[in-house]
């Protein structure tokens, strides 16, 4: 059985009530859920908010699932609408987001969390480090989103353009086009950052 | 391949969806084209430095926090975005119940005082009952 059949065959118990079988769905893509949303948001807290919101909004819409669609197309495409809804939710909250952002942030800029190699023992090694950690946040965060996990998904989650294109829901030529103004962004973005950068 | 040419395929050569000869032939250029190697390097660079945009694992227990969200209430799609909206149309309708009881209770008070000073024996003229709107008015101020 393939990896596509077990999703299709986990969903068809999942959209049967089986709560063991959403058990063992989230243990399968909970990794790569809070790491998409992490990559697009640059909180790990919110992350995790929002990908129980993914994984009960899979739980509720298991019955309109059909296996005529790849499983993590399907997810994808959840977890893409529900950045997009949390970036409509914050611009209406601009103003108090701009307020926010005056306040001390007790968490740090990643929602308290820091990958391990920023905890080197060289103290300037991992402020290099981390520097260089939110610099590439910040550049991908400001990223229109359609670019943005179209970056994501092909970086992080070595995905086809086929796949990101049924995710995204335009063309493969539409794909390209947009990590292709995604690339020139990052390049333009990480240059300095780069070895012998300017 | 040219240098226009070369460049245009840099994000096929990223994604390795050139074919062999055309892959043969852009590496070969990059090689020998100072300009193209340096915008190559820095193109590729740079999408090789994202990479390291590492992301936290869950936390512990976040399947089990997965399942007990279930349980929850769901509140309506269109909740969030209308929630003020319906609030100041439940407090508008309230109000303007509130205003119309009033004025309904206040009414019909008005109307069982009239009834109660007309049957009254003690008050035979008819003088007083006609201006009993001004006494009232006097005896609120």
């Amino acid at each position: 059985m393939t990896s596509s059949d077990a999703d299709a065959a986990l969903m068809r118990r999942v959209g049967d009530g089986d709560r063991d079988a959403f058990r063992e769905l989230v243990e399968r893509y909970q990794r790569v859920v809070i790491r998409t949303i992490y990559r697009s948001l640059g909180d790990a807290w919110e992350a995790e908010d929002l990908a129980q919101r993914v994984f009960v909004q899979v739980y509720r819409s298991a019955n309109r699932y059909r296996p005529t669609a790849k499983f993590t197309t399907w997810l994808f495409t959840i977890v893409h609408n529900t950045i997009l809804n949390e970036h409509r939710r914050r611009r209406r909250h601009a103003a108090e987001s701009l307020d926010a952002l005056q306040q001390p942030d007790p968490g740090g800029e990643s929602g308290g969390w820091q990958p391990a190699d920023l905890r080197a023992p060289d103290p300037a090694q991992a402020a290099a480090l981390r520097e260089l950690h939110e610099q590439i946040g910040a550049a991908i965060r400001e990223l229109p989103p359609q670019q943005r996990t179209a970056v994501i998904l092909c970086r992080f989650e070595g995905q086809s353009y086929e796949e990101i294109a049924a995710t995204l829901g335009c063309s493969v030529p539409a794909v390209k086009s947009l990590l292709h103004r995604a690339r020139v962004t990052l390049t333009e973005r990480l240059k300095p950052f780069l070895p012998g950068g300017v | 391949m040219n240098c226009q040419e070369t460049q245009a395929r840099f994000d096929d050569r990223l994604d390795q969806r050139l074919p062999d000869a055309e892959r043969t032939a852009f590496d070969q250029h990059v090689a020998g084209c100072a300009v193209c190697r340096h915008q190559w390097q820095t193109y590729a660079g740079a999408w090789g430095t994202v990479h390291r945009y590492a992301a936290p694992e869950p936390s512990f227990g976040f399947a089990a926090r997965a399942l007990r969200q279930l349980d929850q209430p769901v509140a309506p799609a269109w909740w969030p975005v209308w929630r003020w909206a319906v609030l100041a149309l439940v407090v508008i309708a309230l109000s303007a119940g509130g205003v119309i009881i009033r004025a309904h209770r206040a009414a019909a008070d008005r109307v069982a005082f009239y009834e109660e000073v007309q049957q009254s024996d003690c008050l035979d003229d008819y003088d007083v009952i006609a201006h009993l709107d001004q006494l009232e008015g006097a005896n609120h101020l």
